[in-house]
C-alpha cells in the first residue's frame, strides 16, 4: 500500500476495480444460484472469483507476484477486518462463558483430529515427510500456519495453500453438510467452522448469524494459539 | 455520507490497532500474529466501555460481511502450486478434502450434543434453522 509510488499504480486501480467488481457478480450468482442447492457449494463467489482472476491474469500476461502487490490495499484490509471479530465475540460473550468447557472440549477435539486425519492420508499415501509436516498446520489460520509450518519443517507457502483450500472446503460444504447430519444449533455450527477452517469458516459463519460468527471466532483464536504452541513443541 | 464518514472513522481505528499491534509484536520480537492481539485489545477495550461504539460497530459488520474478498489476493497464489497437486491428486484429496468435512462433522455432532443437553432455549435463540443470507 506504501509502495504505490513504486508501482504502476493506475494498473493497481484497475485490478482493485476488477477483483471487487467479480467478487460482487460472484456473490450475487451465488443468491440467485440458491434453487440450485445440489450445486450451489460450487459457485461460492470465493472458488468464481479466484478462477475468473487466475484467467484475467493469464490474458492479461499479469503474474501473481504482481497482482498480489496491485491489490495490496485488499490484503492491508485483511488485518482490520480480523479484528473486527472481537464485536461478535464481545457481543456473544456471555452465552460463551455459559457454555466454558462444552465449547473448549469440541475445539480440543477438532484441534487433534483435523491434523491426525490428514496426516493419516498422507502418511498411508506414501508423501515426502515436508508434505506430511505441512499439512499438520491446515487447520490454523494463515499467518501463524506459515510460522508453525516453518518451526516443524514444513513449507511455509505451501502452509497458506493448504490451510485457504481447507478453509475453502469447510466455508463451501460446511452448512451443507450439517444440514446433511443434522447439526442445527448455530453455536456448534460455528464451533465446528471456526475450529476446522480456520478464518475462511469463520466469514462463512458470518452469513450464518452472530451466535455462530462468535463461537467460529473463539474456536479459531484458540486452535490457532494452541495448535501454533504445541506443534513446535512436539516436532521442533 | 454520515455513514461513510462512520464507516471510515471506524475503519480507522480497527486498522491503527491492527498496525500497532504489528509493531509492537515486531518490536519485542514476539512470534504471535498480529491479529489476535488485536482482538484481545479490541475485546477487552470493550469489556471496559460496556458497549460497542457506533463507529467500530458500523464498520466492524460491514468488513465482516465482505471478509472473503481480502482473502482473494492470497488465493490466487494456488496457481504457484499446481505441480505439486497434480503429483498427489489422490492424497491431497484425502488430507485436505475429506478429512475436513469428517473433522467438520465430528465436531459439529460433538458441539451440538453437548450444547444441546446444556440449554437448547439459550443457544438456540437465533431463529433457526436460518438459510445462509450471504454468500460469503
Amino acid at each position: 500500500m506504501l509502495l504505490l509510488n513504486d508501482i504502476d499504480w493506475l494498473a493497481s486501480l484497475l485490478w482493485l476495480i476488477v477483483t471487487v467488481t467479480i467478487y460482487f457478480g460472484a456473490l450475487h450468482l451465488y443468491k440467485v444460484a440458491r434453487p440450485l442447492w445440489f450445486i450451489q457449494p460450487v459457485l461460492h463467489p470465493l472458488i468464481v472469483s479466484t478462477l475468473l482472476i487466475i484467467l484475467l491474469q493469464a490474458l492479461a500476461n499479469t503474474s501473481v507476484s504482481e497482482y498480489q502487490s496491485y491489490t495490496n490495499l485488499l490484503s492491508a484490509l485483511l488485518g482490520p477486518a480480523t479484528v473486527a471479530l472481537a464485536v461478535p465475540l464481545y457481543k456473544q460473550f456471555s452465552i460463551l462463558m455459559k457454555m466454558s468447557w462444552r465449547v473448549l472440549v469440541p475445539i480440543s477435539v477438532a484441534g487433534v483430529l483435523s491434523p491426525a486425519l490428514s496426516w493419516t492420508c498422507l502418511y498411508l499415501l506414501d508423501t515426502p515427510l515436508n508434505l506430511q509436516m505441512t499439512i499438520l498446520v491446515k487447520s490454523i489460520t494463515t499467518p501463524l500456519a506459515m510460522d508453525a509450518a516453518g518451526a516443524i519443517g514444513g513449507i511455509p507457502s505451501l502452509a497458506a495453500v493448504f490451510v485457504i483450500i481447507t478453509g475453502i472446503v469447510g466455508a463451501t460444504c460446511g452448512p451443507a453438510l450439517f444440514m446433511l447430519i443434522g447439526v442445527h444449533n448455530q453455536a456448534a455450527q460455528g464451533t465446528a467452522l471456526g475450529a476446522v477452517s480456520h478464518a475462511l469458516g469463520t466469514a462463512r459463519a458470518i452469513s450464518i448469524g452472530e451466535q455462530c460468527t462468535a463461537f467460529a471466532t473463539l474456536a479459531l483464536c484458540i486452535n490457532g494459539i494452541a495448535t501454533s504452541l504445541i506443534l513446535p513443541i512436539l516436532f521442533g | 455520507m454520515i455513514k461513510l464518514n462512520q464507516f471510515l472513522t471506524g475503519l480507522f481505528f480497527l486498522s491503527v490497532l491492527f498496525f500497532a499491534a504489528k509493531h509492537w509484536l515486531l518490536q519485542l520480537d514476539i512470534n504471535i500474529p498480529p491479529a489476535l492481539l488485536g482482538i484481545a485489545v479490541l475485546f477487552f477495550s470493550l469489556v471496559l466501555m460496556k458497549s460497542v461504539p457506533k463507529v467500530i460497530s458500523n464498520a466492524a459488520s460491514s468488513l465482516l460481511a465482505h471478509m472473503s474478498l481480502f482473502f482473494i489476493p492470497a488465493i490466487v497464489a494456488i496457481v504457484n502450486f499446481t505441480d505439486l497437486i497434480v503429483a498427489f491428486p489422490v492424497a491431497l484429496f484425502f488430507s485436505i478434502v475429506v478429512s475436513t468435512l469428517i473433522s467438520l462433522a465430528i465436531t459439529g455432532w460433538l458441539s451440538q450434543q453437548l450444547m444441546h443437553r446444556f440449554d437448547i432455549t439459550n443457544v438456540s435463540s437465533d431463529k433457526q434453522p436460518k438459510p445462509p443470507s450471504k454468500g460469503n
